[in-house]
């Protein structure tokens, strides 16, 4: 019996056998799968590839528009800070970058948990997409961090508890990254992958409560859900388009990556388009 | 048009390259994530064959 969203070739795992009936490929009646068809239809590779193709244009272009928006208001129309000076506008690319590399971490914890549950090829590409935007978002909130320091504090680097936990951030998905590399099997290079992004799940709470928990240099935060925003209007708007643009930016790399993943993975299968710049 | 400059806070380039002392932090940080940015797009469009 063979099911389009399990790899067959792999042994079979004590958690395997926790997955429900219709996940292990084995019959189902209509009325179990019908509230889980549309889900798991795009949880297959065969479908998610085209639909990863259409959505990244206009993913794309939202980027390219909300940024542009974003980045104009905030070094063109927003005022200059009272304390800061000008040097405060890099909080336009620093603030996205980690709100990014934050919750790329936590996407990318969530498939590797779909993944080792439910064995779906998928979940593990999305992984493995999401790590090389979310290094480069985690990079770029420290090498902004540091340029806003210097004039601010008067220090590139502190090792305070929201940049410690920065860089550890940062390191993970470099480990993560060299760990999937370092594994020649692609199956057993995705398990590993998934336990070491699973373990550093619990240094994102730590990230975003360590200027409350910690006596930290760094500000606290400037954009909150629970309080009203303590910043200019057009400095809001400018730092909410820009991270709405970031993150436009982030889907659209995250799916190409994941459709180049899905296109070397199940190389050679017959329902995969031959790979030209004009497929869809 | 004249709204639109009216609304600018930088009365010329030279002032807005400036960034009141702190233009290098400032573009030291944009120009990085420019770079970075157009490397990943970059790789991206290059590994698609």
């Amino acid at each position: 019996m063979t099911h389009p969203l399990i790899d067959h070739q792999r042994p079979t795992l004590l958690w395997e056998r926790l997955q429900p009936r219709w996940a292990r490929g084995q019959a189902r009646s209509a009325a179990e799968a019908a509230p889980t068809r549309l889900v798991w239809r795009y949880a297959s590779p065969q479908a998610f590839y085209p639909l990863a193709g259409r959505l990244v244009p206009w993913f794309a272009v939202a980027a390219a528009l909300l940024s542009a928006a974003g980045l104009g208001l905030g070094l063109l129309v927003a005022p200059t800070d009272a304390t800061q000076g000008d040097a405060y506008r890099i909080i336009f690319v620093h603030v996205p970058a980690a709100w990014i590399s934050m919750v790329a971490y936590l996407a990318m914890g969530f498939w590797s948990a779909l993944g080792l549950v439910f064995n779906t090829r998928l979940s593990f590409l999305m992984a493995r997409a999401l790590a090389p935007t979310g290094a480069l978002m985690a990079f770029l909130c420290l090498w902004t961090g540091a340029l806003w320091g210097k004039p601010t504090w008067g220090a590139w680097w502190v090792w305070d508890a929201r940049l410690t936990s920065m860089l550890l951030l940062f390191l993970l998905y470099l480990g993560v990254m060299a760990l999937q590399a370092a594994i020649d099997d692609p199956a057993r290079g995705d398990r590993a992958g998934a336990l070491l992004t699973l373990v550093g799940v619990v240094n994102v709470p730590v990230i975003y409560g360590s200027v409350q928990w910690w006596n930290t240099l760094h500000q606290g935060a400037s954009v909150s859900f629970t309080r009203a925003p303590t910043i200019a209007t057009p400095m809001l708007l400018g730092l909410l388009l820009a991270a709405a643009g970031f993150w436009a930016y982030a889907i659209a790399v995250v799916l190409a990556r994941v459709r180049r993943l899905i296109a070397e993975r199940e190389h050679g299968a017959a329902w995969l388009p031959a790979l030209s710049p004009s497929a869809p | 048009m004249n709204s639109i400059t009216s609304s600018l806070v930088w009365p010329d380039l030279a002032t807005f390259l400036h960034m009141g002392g702190h233009g290098p932090y400032v573009w030291g940080s944009f120009g990085v994530a420019a770079v970075l940015i157009a490397a990943e797009v970059f790789s991206l469009r290059s590994a698609r064959r």
